[in-house]
């Protein structure tokens, strides 16, 4: 009961700011060429969404998001394993990675884009830029925290290396590599729509940038709120996901 | 287990001597990079032209230094971000202990802060281009939304952790709602305050940059992708370089201030 009057709270106030803007731009107050009507905002995006526009762009942005983590998965898991394995290499990259992981990574896009020109290759190799570094710190903090007490009963039972791995150490370490994951992959993810916007090309993050220079305010607030949707939509799901894992 | 590792790594000797083994792997890893840089540059085998020496990108670094071009660019930029970042804190925290403490709003407000600060705030930049013009506004406003939200969650999961003993106590002493957000609330979160500023600090650069990159008059990604369309390219690297460093010294701070704030707790532990 008391979570259905926080949702509904929470939809009330979202309805009651929507209907604000409503009123505030069609009397005037708002300028209409700053702020859209939020009817014109879903009308334009019922256009886009029908007229097949929204779910290309999407497909492109999902596209290049799934390159981008496809490859940060690969090596970011290899490359976590490696530094698990081999604990010098691991304890010395840890705070080298951590620097990276620090510092703004996405400022380096104009560097991609001199490398790869405006293509998708730029975006993608953004993409990956910033996916890989929390898997590979994931992938290694959570095998680096398995408790030894667990390997230790597998050595008793005169289990192989490779077996303990598998059947101990992996499962073990699984929360942690999937919440690396996890945010390598919203990371990817808020990368490539927000290059696709810096550079116009591409998906969704195009269609924001472009509606702008074309001044068609309604598309801008339409490809806006796609963006906004399809990113609640992947943080839902992967929360849904992280808990299954737990 | 790992800071086991860290301090056994530390006590063991390389071949060099006093030097840890750790530090000659990340000395070695960070000079193989400089010399795999400047081998793809002057070979010119991949991305010919494309990537200037990693020499000639510190000689620029100097020289932007020592030309007047650099300075009012940085003062812009830091001015912007300075301004950008005080609106989210000042906004962030007041929302964040408002929310934070009553149970009801926390939980109303919590899922919208969470979702919307995975979104990429770059594409709200045209509303703020359409609100305040190409000026200094603009990128200030970007920076502070983006900055904005990690504040206001770590505030309000701050706020959430206050020990109830400690609110009780200020009420037995007839504290005023004002003093028992000033007195007990914003000291007891601290910590969580100065977590929230560090990462809140990260991303209001990255706005800001992001802003002036896409488009502006001034500041430091205006000069880099300035330099870009010129195709000066060694520049634009340079201009990086030093965008980098302001942003590490920026967090180097930010990490101090945390440390020194982290003693606070809001909470009593026995």
């Amino acid at each position: 009961m008391a979570r259905l009057k926080v949702l509904l709270t929470r939809c009330l106030f979202i309805a009651a700011a929507l209907a604000m803007i409503q009123i505030l731009v069609s009397r005037g107050t708002l300028s209409p060429l700053i702020v859209s009507k939020p009817t014109a905002v879903a009308l334009a995006l019922w256009q886009e969404i029908a007229g097949g526009e929204i779910p290309k762009l999407f497909l492109i942005t999902m596209g290049e998001v799934a390159i981008s983590f496809g490859i940060s998965l690969v090596l970011g898991l290899g490359v976590g394993y490696f530094l698990w394995r081999y604990e010098r290499w691991g304890v010395a990259y840890e705070t080298l990675l951590g620097a990276v992981f620090g510092s703004p990574i996405i400022l380096v896009y104009p560097i991609f884009l001199v490398i790869f020109g405006r293509s998708p290759a730029a975006v993608i190799a953004m993409g990956f830029l910033s996916g890989c570094i929390p898997i590979i710190l994931g992938m290694r903090d959570g095998l680096v925290g398995v408790n030894r007490t667990l390997v230790r009963v597998g050595q008793s039972l005169n289990l192989s290396r490779r077996v303990i791995f598998w059947k101990i150490q992996l499962p073990a370490a699984a929360p942690t590599i999937f919440s690396g994951m996890r945010l390598g992959f919203t990371f990817t993810l808020v990368s490539v729509i927000g290059v696709e916007f810096l550079v116009e090309i591409g998906g969704l993050g195009k269609m924001v940038s472009a509606a702008y220079s074309r001044f068609q305010i309604d598309n801008m607030y339409a490809g806006i709120t796609a963006i906004i949707l399809l990113t609640m939509i992947f943080i839902a799901v992967s929360y849904n996901l992280q808990r299954r894992v737990k | 287990m790992d800071a086991e590792a860290t301090r056994r790594f530390q006590t063991q000797r390389h071949f060099l001597g006093k030097i840890p083994d750790t530090a000659v792997i990340q000395g070695v890893s960070i000079l193989a990079f400089l010399v795999l840089w400047e081998a793809v540059s002057r070979t010119g085998i991949i991305f010919k032209e494309l990537v200037p020496s990693a020499f000639t990108v510190a000689v620029r670094v100097w020289n932007l230094l020592a030309s007047g071009e650099f300075w009012p660019h940085l003062w812009i930029s830091l001015y912007e971000i300075g301004l950008g970042f005080a609106v989210a804190a000042v906004i962030g925290v007041g929302l964040g202990i408002l929310l934070g403490a009553h149970k009801f709003w926390r939980n109303v407000s919590e899922p919208v802060f969470l979702y919307l600060a995975a979104t990429p705030k770059i594409i709200f930049f045209p509303i703020c281009l359409m609100l305040l013009g190409l000026d200094t506004g603009s990128k200030m406003a970007i920076g502070a939304l983006s900055g904005f939200f990690p504040i206001v969650i770590c505030t309000m999961t701050g706020a959430r952790e206050v020990s109830p003993i400690l609110l009780r106590v200020a009420r037995s002493l007839r504290a005023s709602p004002l003093q028992i957000y000033t007195k007990v609330y914003f000291p007891a979160i601290l910590r969580h305050l100065f977590a929230g500023f560090r990462l809140g600090m990260g991303v209001t650069i990255i706005g800001t940059f992001l802003g002036e990159i896409k488009l502006s008059r001034g500041g430091l990604g205006f000069l880099a992708i300035g330099f870009y369309s010129q195709f000066n390219l060694a520049s634009m690297y340079a201009v990086i370089v030093l965008i980098f460093v302001l942003a590490g010294v920026a967090n180097w701070i930010m990490g101090i201030l945390l440390a020194r704030f982290s003693r606070y707790r809001g909470t009593l532990e026995t």
